[in-house]
Protein backbone atom coordinates (compact mmCIF):
# COMPACT_ATOMS: atom_id res chain seq x y z
CA UNK A 1 0.00 0.00 0.00
CA UNK A 2 1.88 3.48 -0.83
CA UNK A 3 1.21 6.54 0.59
CA UNK A 4 -1.15 8.28 -0.92
CA UNK A 5 -3.51 4.81 -0.33
CA UNK A 6 -2.59 5.03 3.08
CA UNK A 7 -3.50 8.81 3.46
CA UNK A 8 -7.01 7.79 1.61
CA UNK A 9 -7.96 4.98 4.14
CA UNK A 10 -7.20 7.81 6.80
CA UNK A 11 -9.71 10.07 6.05
CA UNK A 12 -12.20 8.26 3.67
CA UNK A 13 -14.81 6.80 5.88
CA UNK A 14 -15.09 10.25 7.64
CA UNK A 15 -15.26 12.17 4.07
CA UNK A 16 -17.80 9.60 2.82
CA UNK A 17 -20.09 9.88 6.19
CA UNK A 18 -19.77 13.28 5.46
CA UNK A 19 -20.85 13.42 2.22
CA UNK A 20 -23.37 10.75 2.24
CA UNK A 21 -25.17 12.68 5.12
CA UNK A 22 -25.46 15.39 3.73
CA UNK A 23 -26.19 14.26 0.09
CA UNK A 24 -27.86 11.37 0.63
CA UNK A 25 -27.26 10.11 -2.32
CA UNK A 26 -24.09 7.04 -2.43
CA UNK A 27 -22.98 8.05 -5.77
CA UNK A 28 -22.05 11.65 -5.30
CA UNK A 29 -21.02 11.00 -2.10
CA UNK A 30 -18.01 8.87 -3.72
CA UNK A 31 -17.92 11.83 -6.14
CA UNK A 32 -17.05 13.97 -3.35
CA UNK A 33 -14.64 11.47 -1.98
CA UNK A 34 -13.00 11.26 -5.83
CA UNK A 35 -12.46 14.93 -5.40
CA UNK A 36 -11.52 15.40 -2.38
CA UNK A 37 -8.84 12.95 -2.74
CA UNK A 38 -7.82 14.67 -5.50
CA UNK A 39 -7.54 18.17 -4.12
CA UNK A 40 -5.74 16.82 -0.61
CA UNK A 41 -2.52 14.77 -3.19
CA UNK A 42 -2.57 17.71 -4.92
CA UNK A 43 -2.22 19.94 -2.11
CA UNK A 44 -0.97 18.02 0.78
CA UNK A 45 2.66 19.57 0.00
CA UNK A 46 1.51 22.78 0.68
CA UNK A 47 -0.33 22.21 3.76
CA UNK A 48 0.53 23.88 6.88
CA UNK A 49 1.99 21.84 9.30
CA UNK A 50 0.39 24.09 12.28
CA UNK A 51 -3.11 23.82 11.17
CA UNK A 52 -5.12 20.46 11.80
CA UNK A 53 -5.00 17.95 9.15
CA UNK A 54 -8.77 16.92 9.82
CA UNK A 55 -9.89 20.31 9.90
CA UNK A 56 -8.21 20.86 6.56
CA UNK A 57 -9.62 17.56 5.27
CA UNK A 58 -13.70 18.39 6.30
CA UNK A 59 -13.10 21.56 5.08
CA UNK A 60 -12.50 20.60 1.72
CA UNK A 61 -15.02 17.94 1.96
CA UNK A 62 -17.60 19.98 2.83
CA UNK A 63 -16.77 22.69 0.24
CA UNK A 64 -17.26 19.84 -2.22
CA UNK A 65 -20.45 18.39 -0.82
CA UNK A 66 -22.14 21.44 -0.75
CA UNK A 67 -21.22 22.22 -4.54
CA UNK A 68 -23.01 19.33 -5.52
CA UNK A 69 -25.76 20.21 -3.48
CA UNK A 70 -25.69 23.38 -5.34
CA UNK A 71 -25.52 22.09 -8.88
CA UNK A 72 -29.00 21.31 -10.80
CA UNK A 73 -28.62 18.08 -11.34
CA UNK A 74 -28.94 17.73 -7.58
CA UNK A 75 -31.75 19.64 -7.27
CA UNK A 76 -33.61 18.20 -10.17
CA UNK A 77 -32.67 14.64 -9.09
CA UNK A 78 -34.08 15.51 -4.87
CA UNK A 79 -36.83 17.46 -6.30
CA UNK A 80 -39.33 14.75 -5.81
CA UNK A 81 -37.76 14.38 -2.37
CA UNK A 82 -38.48 17.90 -1.15
CA UNK A 83 -42.04 17.96 -2.55
CA UNK A 84 -42.98 14.45 -0.75
CA UNK A 85 -41.23 16.06 2.53
CA UNK A 86 -43.54 19.21 1.66
CA UNK A 87 -46.63 17.12 1.37
CA UNK A 88 -48.17 15.65 4.48
CA UNK A 89 -49.83 12.54 2.83
CA UNK A 90 -46.04 12.01 1.25
CA UNK A 91 -44.32 12.67 4.33
CA UNK A 92 -46.92 9.84 6.00
CA UNK A 93 -45.81 7.12 3.57
CA UNK A 94 -42.19 8.02 4.45
CA UNK A 95 -43.06 7.72 8.07
CA UNK A 96 -44.47 4.37 7.64
CA UNK A 97 -41.07 3.69 5.71
CA UNK A 98 -39.33 4.99 8.58
CA UNK A 99 -41.63 3.33 10.98
CA UNK A 100 -40.57 -0.39 9.66
CA UNK A 101 -37.15 0.31 10.73
CA UNK A 102 -36.65 -1.51 13.93
CA UNK A 103 -32.76 0.51 14.84
CA UNK A 104 -33.20 3.72 16.57
CA UNK A 105 -30.32 4.57 14.29
CA UNK A 106 -31.85 3.73 11.10
CA UNK A 107 -34.82 5.33 11.84
CA UNK A 108 -32.91 8.85 12.62
CA UNK A 109 -30.72 8.75 9.33
CA UNK A 110 -34.39 8.08 7.54
CA UNK A 111 -35.86 11.25 9.50
CA UNK A 112 -32.52 13.14 8.47
CA UNK A 113 -32.80 11.94 4.86
CA UNK A 114 -36.30 13.33 4.69
CA UNK A 115 -35.42 16.99 5.25
CA UNK A 116 -34.54 19.03 2.74
CA UNK A 117 -30.90 19.28 1.93
CA UNK A 118 -29.77 22.47 3.11
CA UNK A 119 -31.58 21.32 6.18
CA UNK A 120 -30.07 18.74 6.87
CA UNK A 121 -26.59 20.09 5.41
CA UNK A 122 -26.93 23.05 8.52
CA UNK A 123 -27.90 20.40 11.07
CA UNK A 124 -25.25 17.85 10.20
CA UNK A 125 -22.39 20.61 9.43
CA UNK A 126 -23.48 22.20 12.92
CA UNK A 127 -24.03 19.27 15.26
CA UNK A 128 -22.24 16.61 14.23
CA UNK A 129 -18.78 18.23 12.56
CA UNK A 130 -18.76 21.01 15.01
CA UNK A 131 -18.89 24.06 12.14
CA UNK A 132 -20.03 27.47 13.63
CA UNK A 133 -22.96 29.30 12.26
CA UNK A 134 -20.70 32.01 10.88
CA UNK A 135 -18.48 29.40 8.85
CA UNK A 136 -21.48 27.85 7.31
CA UNK A 137 -23.31 30.89 6.44
CA UNK A 138 -19.77 31.79 4.87
CA UNK A 139 -19.63 28.15 2.91
CA UNK A 140 -23.28 28.56 2.21
CA UNK A 141 -22.96 32.12 0.99
CA UNK A 142 -26.03 33.05 3.15
CA UNK A 143 -26.60 35.24 6.34
CA UNK A 144 -25.87 33.59 9.69
CA UNK A 145 -29.56 34.13 10.85
CA UNK A 146 -30.30 31.44 7.70
CA UNK A 147 -28.21 29.12 9.85
CA UNK A 148 -29.63 29.55 12.36
CA UNK A 149 -33.21 29.03 10.92
CA UNK A 150 -32.51 26.29 9.17
CA UNK A 151 -31.19 24.95 12.25
CA UNK A 152 -34.20 25.23 14.50
CA UNK A 153 -36.67 24.33 11.98
CA UNK A 154 -34.85 20.83 10.98
CA UNK A 155 -34.59 20.18 14.82
CA UNK A 156 -38.28 20.84 14.80
CA UNK A 157 -38.87 18.43 11.65
CA UNK A 158 -36.63 15.56 13.16
CA UNK A 159 -38.65 15.85 16.18
CA UNK A 160 -41.81 15.56 14.37
CA UNK A 161 -40.95 13.14 12.59
CA UNK A 162 -39.57 10.56 15.09
CA UNK A 163 -42.30 11.54 17.57
CA UNK A 164 -44.78 10.71 14.60
CA UNK A 165 -43.05 7.48 14.23
CA UNK A 166 -43.29 6.42 17.90
CA UNK A 167 -46.81 6.76 17.39
CA UNK A 168 -46.84 4.67 14.19
CA UNK A 169 -44.46 1.79 15.25
CA UNK A 170 -46.69 0.17 17.76
CA UNK A 171 -49.42 -1.07 15.17
CA UNK A 172 -46.59 -1.62 12.70
CA UNK A 173 -45.18 -4.19 15.12
CA UNK A 174 -48.63 -5.56 16.15
CA UNK A 175 -50.99 -5.19 13.59
CA UNK A 176 -53.56 -7.67 14.32
CA UNK A 177 -54.19 -5.29 17.63
CA UNK A 178 -55.26 -2.24 15.29
CA UNK B 1 -44.01 32.47 26.65
CA UNK B 2 -42.07 29.66 25.92
CA UNK B 3 -38.89 29.63 24.36
CA UNK B 4 -38.25 29.03 21.00
CA UNK B 5 -36.36 26.56 18.81
CA UNK B 6 -33.67 28.93 17.87
CA UNK B 7 -33.20 30.55 21.57
CA UNK B 8 -33.12 26.92 22.81
CA UNK B 9 -30.31 25.67 20.83
CA UNK B 10 -28.37 28.73 21.88
CA UNK B 11 -28.80 28.13 25.78
CA UNK B 12 -27.87 24.50 24.64
CA UNK B 13 -24.58 25.84 22.80
CA UNK B 14 -23.48 28.16 25.24
CA UNK B 15 -24.71 31.28 22.61
CA UNK B 16 -26.09 34.31 24.36
CA UNK B 17 -29.55 34.07 25.42
CA UNK B 18 -31.61 37.18 26.95
CA UNK B 19 -31.63 36.66 30.51
CA UNK B 20 -35.53 37.10 30.73
CA UNK B 21 -35.63 33.62 28.57
CA UNK B 22 -32.81 31.70 30.69
CA UNK B 23 -34.53 32.68 33.53
CA UNK B 24 -38.16 31.20 32.20
CA UNK B 25 -36.52 28.09 30.50
CA UNK B 26 -34.70 27.59 34.06
CA UNK B 27 -38.54 27.38 35.81
CA UNK B 28 -40.40 25.86 32.49
CA UNK B 29 -40.92 22.02 32.65
CA UNK B 30 -41.81 22.40 29.01
CA UNK B 31 -38.75 24.46 27.99
CA UNK B 32 -36.85 22.54 29.70
CA UNK B 33 -37.82 19.10 28.11
CA UNK B 34 -37.45 20.59 24.94
CA UNK B 35 -33.90 21.91 25.99
CA UNK B 36 -33.22 17.86 26.85
CA UNK B 37 -34.67 16.80 23.66
CA UNK B 38 -32.49 18.95 21.69
CA UNK B 39 -29.21 18.21 23.86
CA UNK B 40 -30.26 14.17 23.22
CA UNK B 41 -30.96 14.76 19.23
CA UNK B 42 -27.20 16.16 18.94
CA UNK B 43 -26.08 13.27 20.78
CA UNK B 44 -27.99 10.64 18.60
CA UNK B 45 -26.80 12.59 15.51
CA UNK B 46 -23.22 12.26 16.56
CA UNK B 47 -23.67 8.50 17.42
CA UNK B 48 -25.01 7.30 14.20
CA UNK B 49 -22.58 5.36 12.49
CA UNK B 50 -19.87 6.11 9.69
CA UNK B 51 -20.55 5.14 6.34
CA UNK B 52 -17.99 3.15 4.58
CA UNK B 53 -16.97 4.14 1.07
CA UNK B 54 -17.40 1.34 -1.61
CA UNK B 55 -14.51 -0.82 -1.53
CA UNK B 56 -14.01 0.59 -5.50
CA UNK B 57 -13.12 3.85 -4.63
CA UNK B 58 -9.78 4.21 -4.47
CA UNK B 59 -9.01 2.48 -7.59
CA UNK B 60 -10.87 5.19 -9.46
CA UNK B 61 -8.39 8.22 -7.51
CA UNK B 62 -5.72 5.71 -8.68
CA UNK B 63 -5.94 5.24 -11.93
CA UNK B 64 -6.83 9.17 -12.23
CA UNK B 65 -3.49 9.53 -10.39
CA UNK B 66 -1.84 7.42 -12.55
CA UNK B 67 -3.36 8.56 -16.26
CA UNK B 68 -3.22 12.17 -15.31
CA UNK B 69 -6.14 14.43 -16.95
CA UNK B 70 -9.52 14.29 -15.22
CA UNK B 71 -12.51 11.99 -15.94
CA UNK B 72 -14.32 13.13 -19.19
CA UNK B 73 -17.25 15.11 -18.84
CA UNK B 74 -15.42 16.72 -15.93
CA UNK B 75 -12.55 18.72 -17.39
CA UNK B 76 -14.03 22.31 -17.29
CA UNK B 77 -14.14 21.76 -13.00
CA UNK B 78 -10.31 21.17 -13.33
CA UNK B 79 -9.66 22.49 -16.75
CA UNK B 80 -5.34 21.65 -15.68
CA UNK B 81 -3.85 20.05 -13.06
CA UNK B 82 -1.33 21.99 -11.05
CA UNK B 83 2.04 21.57 -10.62
CA UNK B 84 1.70 20.28 -6.89
CA UNK B 85 -0.37 17.61 -8.52
CA UNK B 86 1.99 16.20 -11.20
CA UNK B 87 4.69 15.58 -8.39
CA UNK B 88 2.02 13.62 -6.63
CA UNK B 89 1.12 11.52 -9.88
CA UNK B 90 5.20 11.04 -9.74
CA UNK B 91 5.23 9.81 -6.36
CA UNK B 92 2.45 7.39 -7.42
CA UNK B 93 4.51 6.60 -10.84
CA UNK B 94 7.46 6.00 -9.35
CA UNK B 95 6.58 3.50 -6.58
CA UNK B 96 4.83 2.03 -9.34
CA UNK B 97 7.87 1.26 -11.15
CA UNK B 98 9.93 0.17 -7.87
CA UNK B 99 6.78 -2.46 -8.15
CA UNK B 100 7.28 -3.70 -11.57
CA UNK B 101 11.05 -2.74 -11.36
CA UNK B 102 12.74 -3.24 -14.90
CA UNK B 103 10.49 -5.69 -17.35
CA UNK B 104 10.42 -4.25 -20.98
CA UNK B 105 6.86 -5.38 -20.52
CA UNK B 106 5.97 -3.00 -17.69
CA UNK B 107 7.79 0.03 -19.13
CA UNK B 108 5.70 2.92 -19.45
CA UNK B 109 3.30 3.89 -22.78
CA UNK B 110 4.67 6.96 -24.43
CA UNK B 111 2.47 10.20 -22.76
CA UNK B 112 1.92 8.53 -19.72
CA UNK B 113 2.70 9.90 -16.16
CA UNK B 114 4.77 6.99 -15.79
CA UNK B 115 6.91 8.17 -18.63
CA UNK B 116 7.10 11.34 -18.05
CA UNK B 117 9.20 10.11 -14.83
CA UNK B 118 11.26 8.04 -17.18
CA UNK B 119 11.97 11.04 -19.37
CA UNK B 120 12.68 13.31 -16.58
CA UNK B 121 15.55 15.28 -18.54
CA UNK B 122 18.68 14.40 -17.05
CA UNK B 123 21.47 16.68 -15.70
CA UNK B 124 24.22 17.16 -18.11
CA UNK B 125 26.64 14.63 -16.14
CA UNK B 126 24.47 11.47 -16.45
CA UNK B 127 21.61 9.90 -16.78
CA UNK B 128 22.00 8.56 -13.46
CA UNK B 129 21.81 12.47 -12.49
CA UNK B 130 18.32 12.45 -14.09
CA UNK B 131 17.26 9.70 -11.89
CA UNK B 132 18.81 11.34 -8.82
CA UNK B 133 16.87 14.67 -9.92
CA UNK B 134 13.38 12.90 -9.69
CA UNK B 135 14.25 11.00 -6.64
CA UNK B 136 15.58 14.46 -4.65
CA UNK B 137 12.11 15.64 -5.78
CA UNK B 138 9.66 12.81 -5.00
CA UNK B 139 12.36 12.86 -1.62
CA UNK B 140 11.06 15.88 -1.09
CA UNK B 141 7.63 15.56 -1.46
CA UNK B 142 7.25 13.03 0.80
CA UNK B 143 8.75 15.22 3.31
CA UNK B 144 6.54 18.10 2.60
CA UNK B 145 3.31 15.35 3.16
CA UNK B 146 5.14 14.05 6.66
CA UNK B 147 5.29 17.71 8.15
CA UNK B 148 1.71 18.13 6.73
CA UNK B 149 0.60 15.39 9.34
CA UNK B 150 -0.96 16.12 12.84
CA UNK B 151 1.21 15.60 15.40
CA UNK B 152 1.51 12.12 16.58
CA UNK B 153 -0.94 10.70 19.48
CA UNK B 154 0.33 10.90 22.73
CA UNK B 155 -0.22 7.20 23.15
CA UNK B 156 1.94 5.48 20.68
CA UNK B 157 1.96 1.69 20.46
CA UNK B 158 5.25 0.38 21.67
CA UNK B 159 5.90 -1.09 17.95
CA UNK B 160 5.08 1.81 15.93
CA UNK B 161 7.61 3.68 18.40
CA UNK B 162 10.48 1.54 17.40
CA UNK B 163 9.21 0.90 14.07
CA UNK B 164 9.33 4.96 13.38
CA UNK B 165 12.54 5.04 15.28
CA UNK B 166 14.82 2.54 13.36
CA UNK B 167 13.35 4.08 9.95
CA UNK B 168 14.18 7.66 11.37
CA UNK B 169 17.80 5.79 12.05
CA UNK B 170 18.01 4.47 8.58
CA UNK B 171 17.32 8.04 6.91
CA UNK B 172 19.62 9.64 9.66
CA UNK B 173 22.50 7.04 8.09
CA UNK B 174 21.19 7.52 4.29
CA UNK B 175 21.73 11.09 4.56
CA UNK B 176 25.10 10.94 6.39
CA UNK B 177 25.91 8.57 3.53
CA UNK B 178 24.90 11.20 0.95
CA UNK B 179 26.82 14.34 2.60
CA UNK B 180 30.22 12.63 1.57
CA UNK B 181 31.92 14.09 -0.81
CA UNK B 182 32.99 12.39 -4.14
CA UNK B 183 30.48 10.17 -4.21
CA UNK B 184 29.88 7.85 -7.30
CA UNK B 185 26.17 8.97 -9.54
CA UNK B 186 25.35 5.21 -9.53
CA UNK B 187 25.62 4.93 -5.36
CA UNK B 188 23.74 8.85 -4.88
CA UNK B 189 21.02 7.22 -6.91
CA UNK B 190 21.27 4.11 -4.96
CA UNK B 191 21.07 6.16 -1.86
CA UNK B 192 18.62 8.54 -2.89
CA UNK B 193 16.42 5.94 -3.80
CA UNK B 194 16.76 3.68 -0.79
CA UNK B 195 15.88 7.43 1.32
CA UNK B 196 12.71 7.63 -0.67
CA UNK B 197 11.42 4.19 -0.18
CA UNK B 198 12.21 4.90 3.83
CA UNK B 199 10.36 7.51 3.76
CA UNK B 200 7.21 6.53 1.88
CA UNK B 201 7.33 3.55 4.80
CA UNK B 202 7.85 6.49 7.71
CA UNK B 203 4.62 8.07 5.64
CA UNK B 204 2.68 4.44 5.70
CA UNK B 205 3.51 3.77 9.32
CA UNK B 206 2.50 7.40 10.28
CA UNK B 207 -1.08 7.70 8.45
CA UNK B 208 -1.62 3.91 9.88
CA UNK B 209 -1.31 5.51 13.47
CA UNK B 210 -3.66 8.56 12.84
CA UNK B 211 -5.64 6.59 11.04
CA UNK B 212 -6.66 4.48 14.26
CA UNK B 213 -7.00 8.76 15.78
CA UNK B 214 -8.83 10.12 13.30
Amino acid sequence: MKAHEVLYRGYSRAVFTLASRILDDAAQAEEVLQDTSMEIIRNVAGFRADAAFGGWVKRIATNKALAHLRSAWHRKGRRFADDEAADPAMAGSVQSDVAIGVADQERLARALAVLTPTARAVVWLYDVEGFSHEEIAALMGKSVSFSKSRLARAHQKLRALLAEDEEVQPCMRQPNSC
Amino acid sequence: MHATTEQLLSLRDGAPVAELTAAHVRTCPTCRQELEDLVEMRARLRALPEVAPPAASWDAIAAQLACGPARPGRTTRHPAWSWLAMAASITLALSLLWIVDDDPADRPAPGTTTDLVASTPAPSNSVQGGQATALVQTSRELEAALRALPAAPRVTRASTALTVAELEDGLMQIDAELNRQGLPPEKEVALWRQRVGLMDALMQVRYAELAETY
